[in-house]
């Protein structure tokens, strides 16, 4: 969301002349193209080193490739003979040189290739306005509070954007795959693309709010819809500022009890938010996703390197590492794994891995290598008695032997915890205590098991209830077991993202909790407004209640007499 | 469409002077697009470490895999099969990696 005056850029279209040139003038017009090129070289190179200083990989990457594109043989070299074969300029030489191989990319029926064209259009326009001699100062006359609206912002043009100036991007061509979008995504400038007509619709200066969120462009909007939106703004920046800030602090309450607030993640480029949501580390790496989509098995290099960059990220925090949960809603794309009737009830996570002895010892090798880079725990999903606890442990322990004898360092003190999710493990929770370092609860799976809901079935899901009191009683039951066996307990679900469930798991005693990282900073605010002593008493009363309704309507009133931020209630 | 392969001498690379047999292997490539731009460059990248030469072919069209625009122009999508060639003195390990390469992916 963004409000500012319109900077429009007229499309600039480069019309190269066949021009003809002298035998004798070959030699210089090569020497000419070759200077060219090797300038529009160091162009990109200062604009990805200036890139880098401020930002990672995606904008320095394309401009990486950019330079591999202009010395490309292949291109270069057909340029070259133009201009010795067909005795024309070398701006002409390389510009048709150029569009011919763009056709190819143009015919492409993958969308993905189509806008790479685009791309390297503009790497071509950047050599041919060097060769022309045209000055390259697009941005040179913007204003502050400026909002870009041009027909398309090439990534060679919006790595030379002015970040401080630009408030917003609004483009005529581009999909959300281009790489303009990528890009404005990676600087967090609002942006919307593909407003067709926009740049002969817009004049330079008229009054602009850009809505990102909406995809909405306004023209001179009217004083009171600026108002809005400037309060709109206003609001939005104070709320980025408060969560950075807050990414900082400890989720610890008013009375100083302090939780282990960590993320759920399932594929590595999460890290990133990770890390800017101010994470405890990672409370669950759900691994399965390193497995799916592929007509083959992960090989252990492969995983050690997943996990190895999951615990650097997570450093100096832990990271969970959660054994394959396949089944379920979850399937591997090969054939061996036939279809059930019953998938969440049939052989899916441990059951799964003890049967596929070859699958688990592959990851139990990789995650237990992986130990050398970072405070790792492993964890078994699904453990349903203490029979399957046993074999888990002893296949990793004999795994652990294993890489011993082949002389790999493995982390001594590694702790191996389970997941408690199905009613018979909460149930057995002082027996499983007394074999395992922690418990997480994953109330998805724990609620749609005692209810016998099947949470994906929109029928029943007025059904599937995590205030319902057969799940508080599980809840409890699996907390203070592990608490008498001195060990700890975490929640990995969704169902703490609720300020109600998130303050009534504090009035448990919950040490750790677990969550998708854009849901941290929202659970944190909860944490650090409550205070532990209250939260203890709102639990012990809310066990005691006999219906869900009832545990909701006293929960809610609660939080808003502790004066608890109670937004974003999920259920 | 027939796209030449050329030698970094410009003239073709028929008067290479290995005549070790190149190393041959079938890969079936994991990036999630495929490969675009930036995968396309990463592996481009890795080819020019190697002396061998490198050629990536689908469907018999060949092109040079120091090659950006060649690899580009192939189009690569996710699941698609090629071949990857090297032929020079270390044209086993370029092969190796190479492979290593498009099957693993990256994970953006």
């Amino acid at each position: 969301m963004a409000l500012g005056r319109a900077f429009v850029v007229a499309p600039r279209e480069l019309t190269v002349e066949q021009r003809e040139i002298a035998p004798a003038e070959v030699e210089a017009e090569q020497a000419r193209l070759a200077r060219a090129l090797a300038f529009t070289r160091d162009e990109f190179a200062s604009l990805r080193d200036e890139v880098k200083k401020h930002e990672t990989s995606i904008r320095a990457e394309i401009l990486d490739a950019y330079m591999l594109v202009l010395d490309d043989e292949m291109l270069t070299e057909k340029a070259r003979e133009k201009i010795r074969e067909e005795e024309v300029s070398a701006e002409y030489a390389f510009k048709t040189a150029l569009d011919d191989m763009l056709g190819v990319f143009e015919a492409m029926e993958d969308p993905y290739f189509r806008e790479r064209a685009v791309d390297l259009r503009d790497v071509g326009n950047r050599v041919v306005m060097n060769l022309l001699g045209v000055a390259y100062r697009l941005f040179e006359d913007l204003g502050e509070n400026s909002i870009l609206v041009t027909h398309d912002l090439p990534p060679s043009d919006a790595a030379a954007l002015p970040r401080d100036k630009v408030r917003a991007i609004v483009t005529e061509v581009g999909s959300r795959t281009s790489h303009t979008a990528i890009m404005a995504r990676s600087m967090e400038v609002p942006a919307v693309v593909g407003a067709s007509g926009v740049v002969g619709y817009v004049r330079a200066g008229d009054n602009l709010v850009v809505d990102g969120i909406s995809g909405r462009v306004i023209v001179s909007p009217s004083d009171e819809v600026t108002a809005g939106y400037e309060k709109l703004t206003r609001e939005l920046l104070e709320e980025k500022k408060r969560r950075a800030r807050l990414a900082e602090l400890p989720a610890t309450t008013l009375d100083g009890y302090r939780i282990e607030l960590s993320a759920n993640i399932e594929l590595l480029p999460e890290l990133e938010a990770v890390r800017r949501h101010g994470c405890d580390g990672i409370g669950l790496y759900r691994t399965e996703f390193l497995f799916l989509h592929r007509s083959d098995l992960p090989s252990e290099e492969e995983q050690l390197e997943a996990y190895r960059r999951a615990a650097e990220a997570s450093f100096p925090h832990s990271c969970i590492i959660r054994t394959i949960d396949i089944g379920g809603d979850k399937f591997l794309s090969f054939p061996e794994v036939a279809r059930e009737l019953n998938p969440f009830l049939g052989l899916r996570a441990i059951r799964f891995c003890l049967k596929r002895q070859d699958i688990f010892r592959t990851q139990l090798r990789a995650i237990l290598r992986a130990t050398a880079y970072g405070r790792i725990k492993v964890m078994f999903p699904m453990i349903s008695d203490v029979g399957e606890l046993r074999a888990a442990k002893e296949i990793l322990a004999d795994v652990r032997r294993e890489l011993e004898r082949e002389g790999r360092f493995v982390d001594e003190a590694l702790e191996v915890g389970i997941m408690v999710e199905v009613p018979s493990a909460a149930l057995d929770a002082d027996l499983l205590a007394q074999e395992c370092d922690f418990f997480s609860l994953g109330t998805n799976d724990l609620i749609q098991y005692t209810l016998a809901v099947d949470r994906g079935n929109e029928k029943i899901a007025y059904l599937y209830e995590p205030f319902h009191p057969a799940v508080l009683k599980l809840i409890k039951t699996t907390a203070d077991a592990a608490h008498r066996n001195r060990i700890w307990v975490g929640v990995c679900g969704e169902m703490i993202a609720d300020p109600k469930a998130a303050i009534l798991l504090l009035g448990l005693s919950f040490d750790e909790f677990s969550a998708s990282p854009a849901s941290v900073p929202d659970i944190k605010i909860v944490l650090r407004t409550a205070r532990y002593v209250d939260a203890r008493y709102v639990a012990e009363q809310a066990v005691r209640m006999t219906s869900a309704s009832e545990i909701r309507a006293f929960l809610a009133r609660e939080l808003a007499e502790m004066g608890v931020p109670a937004f974003r209630c999920q259920w | 469409m027939v796209h030449r392969r050329r030698g970094r001498d410009g003239r073709g690379s028929d008067n290479g002077v290995s005549n070790m047999a190149a190393t041959r292997k079938k890969v079936t490539v994991r990036q999630k697009y495929g490969l675009h731009a930036r995968p396309a460059a990463s592996f481009v990248k890795l080819a020019r470490k190697f002396e061998a030469e490198i050629i990536l072919e689908k469907n018999s069209e060949r092109v040079d895999g120091k090659s950006i625009m060649g690899v580009m122009m192939l189009a690569i999508s996710r699941g698609e099969t090629v071949y990857l060639e090297a032929d020079g003195p270390d044209g086993e390990r370029a092969c190796e990696q190479l492979k290593s390469f498009l099957e693993n992916g990256t994970l953006d």
